[in-house]
């Protein structure tokens, strides 16, 4: 295969990973904040990026405000995510479950919501619609995304630089600290939820009109590959502040999607992603404590 | 004027099953404004579960909890904790290890201000900061960058005493600080507590294992037995009392429980 041929399509699979990487990086972003500086173990999440599109969708297709549609999917993401805090904290139900719950509700909303299990978005104006007139139109795509995404991770890592920040991330780091400081943690868990989850929903949004349709199936299992880009990217730099875990995270979804990509191209089918990205998360696992060494044992999930 | 105030403090864990255990009963107690009071007992006599009572970490099952006249007992733990500070035996609970010690300080620092949505650490008070360490002559100022969980054992309860201390609190709680250090940072860490308690003139509670810091550390010693004081000695009588005194108030008051009730025992023992 000559040079002629490769590079063409070496680029193309650049070009979309990186698509993908800034489509998904919003969820990632969204699982750091609730796994990584709350130490919330979070299942809201393939409810809340199925509910972000299905919010999206409807509002493009039923009322053409893709504008409304994608703020909507931002709030509704944050109020499922206050859901799931309010059912662990006030109800007093184990994390895992309370995720699940909300989780397992929102798939019915969703439903509920697009009225029908698929809304195609084809033909119909989305907020990434006004990126069809410039040329070359995917180079266009891809800067937009981008620039959501880094502007997303940006504002994330101002805030937890800033006061509230700093308490969000001592209240996960350790609950009986804050409690000491005369806080009230639970406030903290509520926001990080919160932002978590309307992150999220907002990934599924952007998800949804980027390739031109909402599915309510849309949602299943991307938490595992949000938890990969995680996991991929604290197996490759060091995550020891605010900047570099935000840094690590970007670099490991860019590198998920690539290596996603790069299975599809040598033959794996789409269906078989999942497998791939299962195999992903244990590699980015397993290879930590022979980075590490056995001595560190605590690890987050 | 009376800072902290105990009255009549009844606490039982898990009362009404088998595992009933009574831990405080019917605790009356008077600290004074700028008291150094030392804690000591033998295990499960109630000294911890006393300090987690006064932090509002623990609801006494009866009996009521005054900080500076007013009736604290109700409170919510968070809202409390805005008037007393606690460092507790295994730093691990009291300072967020994942973090640098700068970002710890300034989570003290802004304790008591409203959210405000500017960065934290600012430049003002990453100066304030440095400058108040050096006043106190805190052992810290060339590890503000460093994460927390990379400190030694002795930094860490350094900075966890000096995140109680900067909180100028209206009440120190101290349990058993000392106790997972080794001699020399035992000494280092108690010496530095003399200091910064005298310096920052704070009201403090004292729980300790070691007979002889509860002798030398403080103006007043308190010996716990079974849920109740068996001794409550002021700065006059504290200076007469030796090592061996005060085991045989550990002791001794150990066989007068079962046979007296907690009423009588108080009644009869108190100076």
């Amino acid at each position: 295969m000559g040079p002629e041929e490769w590079v063409p399509e070496l680029t193309n699979l650049i070009v979309v990973s990186l698509q993908q990487a800034a489509l998904f990086g919003l969820l990632s972003l969204g699982l750091v904040v609730s796994f990584r500086v709350a130490r919330f173990p979070d299942l809201t999440v393939d409810g809340s990026f199925g509910l972000g599109a299905a919010i999206a969708a409807t509002s493009i297709h039923y009322f053409a405000s893709p504008w409304i549609g994608t703020v909507g999917a931002f709030l509704g993401g944050a109020v499922s995510g206050l859901l799931t805090g309010v059912i662990s904290i006030r109800l007093k139900i184990n994390r895992l479950l309370s995720g699940i719950v909300v989780m397992t509700m929102l798939y019915t909303i969703s439903l509920r919501c697009m009225q029908r299990s698929n809304l195609p978005l084809t033909g119909s104006e989305t907020v990434l619609s006004w990126t069809e007139a410039l040329r070359p139109a995917e180079v266009w795509i891809t800067i937009t995304l981008g620039s959501v995404a880094a502007i997303a991770y940006l504002l994330v890592g101002c805030l937890l630089r800033t006061d509230v920040g700093l308490h969000m991330r001592v209240s996960g780091e350790n609950p009986r600290l804050i409690t000491l400081l005369g806080r009230n943690v639970n406030s903290f868990i509520f926001f990080a939820l919160a932002l978590s989850n309307g992150l999220i929903a907002t990934s599924g949004a952007l998800t949804a009109q980027h390739f031109g349709f909402a599915d309510v199936n849309m949602g299943i299992g991307v938490l595992v590959i949000g938890l990969a880009c995680v996991y991929l990217g604290e197996g490759l730099l060091k995550t020891d502040s605010i900047r570099n875990l935000l840094v690590a995270t970007a670099a490991g979804s860019i590198l998920y999607h690539v290596i996603k990509n790069l299975a599809l191209r040598i033959g794996f089918a789409p269906t078989d992603l999942k497998l791939v990205t299962a195999v992903l998360v244990l590699v980015a696992l397993g290879f930590r404590p022979l980075r590490d060494g056995a001595a560190v044992t605590d690890r987050p999930i | 004027m009376s800072k902290l105030v105990l009255s009549k403090v009844q606490v039982i864990y898990d009362a009404g099953t088998a595992n009933e255990v009574c831990a405080l009963r019917g605790i009356d107690l008077l600290i004074e404004d700028r008291d150094f009071i030392s804690v000591v007992g033998s295990n499960g006599c109630g000294k911890s579960t006393l300090l987690k009572v006064v932090a509002g970490i623990i609801q006494p099952t009866a009996g009521r909890v005054y900080i500076d006249r007013r009736n604290v007992t109700e409170l919510e733990s968070y809202l409390r904790c805005r008037s007393v500070a606690f460092v507790h035996q295994n730093p691990l609970d009291s300072c967020a290890m994942g973090m640098t010690v700068e970002e710890n300080l300034t989570a003290v620092m802004l304790k008591g201000r409203r959210a405000s949505g500017r960065f934290a650490p600012s430049k003002e008070m990453r100066m304030k900061l440095v400058q108040q360490i050096e006043e106190l002559g805190i052992p810290l100022t060339n590890k503000l960058t460093s994460v927390v969980k990379d400190l030694s054992g002795g930094q860490k309860q350094v900075l966890a005493l000096t995140m109680a201390v900067l909180q100028q609190p209206d009440i120190l709680l101290l349990d058993e600080h000392t106790a997972s250090l080794d001699p020399a940072n035992r000494l280092m860490v108690n010496q530095l507590t003399t200091k910064l308690v005298s310096t920052r003139q704070l009201t403090t509670v004292m729980v300790s294992h070691q007979i002889e810091d509860a002798l030398v550390t403080g103006n007043r010693i308190l010996v716990m037995n079974h849920g109740t004081i068996a001794l409550n000695a002021d700065e006059t009588q504290k200076r007469e009392l030796t090592k061996q005194d005060v085991e045989q108030w550990i002791i001794g008051a150990n066989k007068s429980v079962s046979e007296n009730s907690a009423e009588e025992q108080w009644n009869g023992q108190s100076p």
